[in-house]
C-alpha cells in the first residue's frame, strides 16, 4: 500500500502532537472503564487478537499504547496491521476545530516572507473533539506551510487551500500520520471559493466553486471546477467545469456532501445550492421558512442533508426556536425533524445575544458554537440529548476576554488513509511548476 | 417474532391451507412474506460443545450470525437429519451464551438502538474468564457483531490504563525500548505517565 511513511530507524515522530484528556471529561460508557484485568487470562491472548484490540483503540489511546513495547510501536508501519485496522476499526464521528484566521492571513500575506518559524505554527493548531467521551485533544499541523487554511474534510483527511488570490492549491492532510499530498492547482484564479471534498477508500472528489476573479479586482460567482480520481483509473484533473446559477452568493467555506451531491448555503434570500457530482450540474433548493432564518448551516447525518437555523417570526405568535429540517428524498421538500427544547433555547439565546452561531455535524452529532464565546452545545440526534461541551483547555484567550472564533469540521482521526496513494503519481510532474 | 409466534402462524397457515410455495405465499401480508423469506420456520441445527453437550438452535439464527456455520451449511457438509456441528473449543457455558446472543439479535433486530445496547451491556456483564471465553468462541465462529461488541468492551477497559499497567496485563516483560527511547516517548506524550 502506498502512502505510508516508514520510520523504522528512529523513534522520533515526523510530527508533534499532544494528547491530553481534560479533567472534566464525562464518561458516557456504560461499562466500568478501569476494571481489574487478570493477566493470567489476558496474557494468553494470541498476538493477532491483541492487534485487533489495538485496532479498536481511538487514536489518542492507540498512540499511548505504542509506548508499551516495540512491537506495538511498529504496528503503525505494518501493512498487515493497517489492513486489519481499516477493516475493523469502528466509525468515530469526531470533530476538529481551528481558530478562524482566514481574514487575518489575507491581510498579512504581503508581510509573510515565507519563513515558517515555530511561532507561526501556533495558527495551525487543531483542537480534536471526541463527542463520545466529551474530551479535547490538540494536534499540531506543522507540516502544512503558512498561507493555507483548512477548508473541508472527509474520511480522515483534511483539505487545506491556499489563501492567496489566484489559482488555488489544495493540500490533503492526514495529521495523525503526518502525511501531506498536494493536488495540481486549479486552472482559474479565485479569491475565497467554497470547497467540497468527499473521499472514499477508492476515490477522491473535490469541487471548487465561486469567487472567480474576472480581473484582479473583480470577483463574481461564475463557475465551479471539479477534480476526480479513483482506483478504477478514471480521473479528471480540474477538467470538469460547470456554470453556477445566475446571481448566487455562495457562502465561502466548506460544502457539505450527501448522497452524491455537494451542498452550500446561498445568502439573501436563503436557499441551498446543490451540485450533482456525476451530472456536473448546479441547482437551487428553496430553504424552509427562508425569510425567518438566522445563522443557517448545512449538515449531513446518515446520508441525509439537514439544515439547522434559528427561527424568528416576530409577527406571529411563534416562539423563537432553533430547528433542524431534513431534506426529503424528492430533493426539494424539507420536513422539520428536531427542535431545541424551549427552556434550553432561552438559555442559548441569552448567551448568543444575536451574535450568531456556527454548526457542524458528523454522524449522529451536531455541534453548535456560539460566536464570540467559548460556549458550545452538543446534540446527539439518535439519543435526543443536548449537552453543553466543556471548554477546550488549549485555546488562547486574549487579555480582554475575547475568544478567537472556532471554525469546525467533521473529522474522523484515522491511522491510515491509503487512498492518497492515488495522487502520488499525479503530483510529481506538477511540482516543477510551483514557484 | 418469537418462536411461539412463528409456531402459531405456522399452524394457522396449515389450518387454512395456505402453503408457502417456492418461497412465495398466496396471501400478501407482511408477516407471511417474512416467514417465506426466512424459509421453513423451525428448521434446527445441533451444536455440540467441548463437553459433548448438544444444543439445538434455529438454523436461521446461527446462519445469520456465524460465518463458519453459514459456510458449513451452504457447502452441504451439514446433514440435518444426522449431523451435529462439533465445537471442540467452546465449552457449554460459553456456547449457551453465544446462542443466547445470536437468538436475541435475530429476534430483536428491529428494536431501537438504546434497548439493544442495554441488552448487550447486560449480556457482557461477565467476569474476565467469561469475557475471554466469549471472545475465543466469537472469534472461532466468526460472529462479527459479537466480536465488535467484545472488542469494544476490552478496548474501553484498556483505554484509560497506564503503560505499566498494560504491560502487566499482557505480561510484556521486555518492552524493547532503550532508556533513551523511553525518555523520548515520555517527552512525546507527557500527560500519559
Amino acid at each position: 500500500m502506498e502512502g505510508f511513511h516508514h520510520h523504522h530507524s528512529s523513534i522520533t515522530s515526523p510530527f508533534s502532537y499532544t494528547f491530553a484528556i481534560t479533567g472534566t471529561a464525562a464518561t458516557t460508557s456504560t461499562f466500568n472503564t478501569t476494571p481489574w484485568m487478570n493477566s493470567r487470562i489476558w496474557s494468553k491472548l494470541p498476538q493477532r487478537l491483541i492487534d485487533r484490540i489495538l485496532a479498536f483503540l481511538p487514536p489518542p489511546a492507540f498512540f499511548r499504547a505504542r509506548s508499551v513495547c516495540k512491537r506495538w510501536y511498529a504496528l503503525l508501519f505494518s501493512n498487515s496491521f493497517l489492513e486489519l485496522y481499516l477493516q475493523v476499526s469502528p466509525r468515530r464521528h469526531w470533530f476538529i476545530f481551528f481558530n478562524h484566521k482566514i481574514s487575518k492571513s489575507y491581510i498579512y500575506k504581503n508581510n509573510n516572507n515565507g519563513a515558517t518559524g515555530t511561532a507561526s505554527n501556533h495558527n495551525n493548531d487543531g483542537y480534536l473533539f471526541d463527542p463520545y467521551d466529551m474530551a479535547w485533544y490538540r494536534i499540531s499541523f506543522t507540516l502544512v506551510p503558512s498561507g493555507f487554511s483548512p477548508a473541508s474534510s472527509s474520511s480522515g483527511l483534511l483539505c487545506w487551500v491556499s489563501d492567496e488570490a489566484g489559482p488555488k492549491t489544495i493540500l490533503l492532510c492526514n495529521p495523525i500520520i503526518g502525511s501531506l499530498t498536494q493536488l495540481p492547482p486549479t486552472p482559474r484564479p479565485r479569491l475565497f471559493p467554497s470547497i467540497g471534498l468527499t473521499v472514499t477508500p477508492t476515490c477522491i472528489d473535490v469541487t471548487v466553486a465561486g469567487d472567480d476573479m474576472i480581473s484582479p479586482y473583480a470577483v463574481k460567482n461564475l463557475t465551479s471546477e471539479s477534480f476526480h480520481i479513483d482506483g478504477g483509473g478514471f480521473y479528471s484533473i480540474w477538467g470538469t467545469t460547470s456554470s453556477l446559477p445566475r446571481l448566487c452568493s455562495l457562502e465561502s467555506g466548506r460544502m457539505v456532501y450527501a448522497e452524491g451531491k455537494f451542498y452550500c448555503m446561498n445568502c439573501s434570500p436563503f436557499s441551498v445550492m446543490a451540485f450533482d457530482i456525476t451530472s456536473n450540474a448546479w441547482f437551487k433548493i428553496q430553504a424552509p421558512m427562508r425569510r425567518f432564518l438566522r445563522s443557517p448551516s448545512l449538515l449531513e447525518c446518515k446520508g441525509k442533508l439537514l439544515l439547522i437555523a434559528a427561527v424568528e417570526k416576530s409577527k406571529l405568535n411563534v416562539p423563537k426556536s432553533l430547528r433542524v429540517w431534513t431534506l426529503q428524498s424528492c430533493g426539494t421538500m424539507w420536513v422539520e425533524s428536531e427542535r431545541m427544547p424551549q427552556q434550553l433555547y432561552v438559555q442559548f439565546a441569552e448567551l448568543e445575544g444575536g451574535n450568531g452561531f456556527e454548526c457542524v455535524g458528523h454522524g449522529e452529532f451536531i455541534v453548535i458554537i456560539i460566536r464570540g464565546t467559548d460556549k458550545a452545545l452538543l446534540f446527539d440526534i439518535s439519543r435526543k440529548r443536548w449537552q453543553w461541551i466543556p471548554p477546550c483547555p488549549y485555546r488562547r484567550h486574549h487579555h480582554h476576554g475575547f475568544v478567537d472564533e472556532l471554525h469546525g469540521f467533521a473529522y474522523e482521526p484515522r491511522l491510515a488513509t491509503p487512498v492518497t496513494g492515488l495522487l502520488d503519481h499525479l503530483t510529481l510532474p506538477f511540482q516543477n511548476f510551483n514557484a | 417474532m418469537t418462536q411461539l409466534d412463528r409456531l402459531s402462524v405456522y399452524h394457522w397457515l396449515n389450518a387454512w391451507c395456505i402453503k408457502p410455495v417456492g418461497g412465495a405465499l398466496v396471501r400478501q401480508e407482511p408477516e407471511y412474506i417474512l416467514l417465506a423469506l426466512m424459509g421453513s420456520p423451525l428448521k434446527k441445527i445441533m451444536l455440540c460443545s467441548s463437553e459433548k453437550e448438544i444444543f439445538s438452535v434455529e438454523e436461521q439464527v446461527m446462519v445469520q450470525h456465524s460465518v463458519i456455520i453459514n459456510n458449513m451449511i451452504e457447502d452441504g457438509s451439514y446433514n440435518h437429519e444426522e449431523s451435529k456441528i462439533p465445537l471442540d473449543c467452546v465449552d457449554s457455558k460459553t456456547l449457551k451464551k453465544v446462542i443466547d446472543y445470536c437468538t436475541h439479535h435475530t429476534h430483536h433486530h428491529n428494536d431501537n438502538q438504546e434497548d439493544l445496547e442495554a441488552w448487550d451491556a447486560q449480556f457482557l456483564n461477565v467476569d474476565s474468564n467469561g469475557l475471554y471465553d466469549l471472545l475465543m468462541a466469537a472469534n472461532y465462529l466468526e460472529i462479527r457483531n459479537l466480536l465488535d461488541l467484545i472488542y469494544g468492551t476490552i478496548k474501553n477497559m484498556i483505554k484509560g490504563k497506564k503503560i505499566d499497567e498494560i504491560r502487566r496485563i499482557f505480561n510484556i516483560k521486555d518492552h524493547g525500548f532503550t532508556p533513551e527511547e523511553e525518555e523520548q516517548n515520555r517527552k512525546e506524550y507527557p500527560h500519559f505517565y
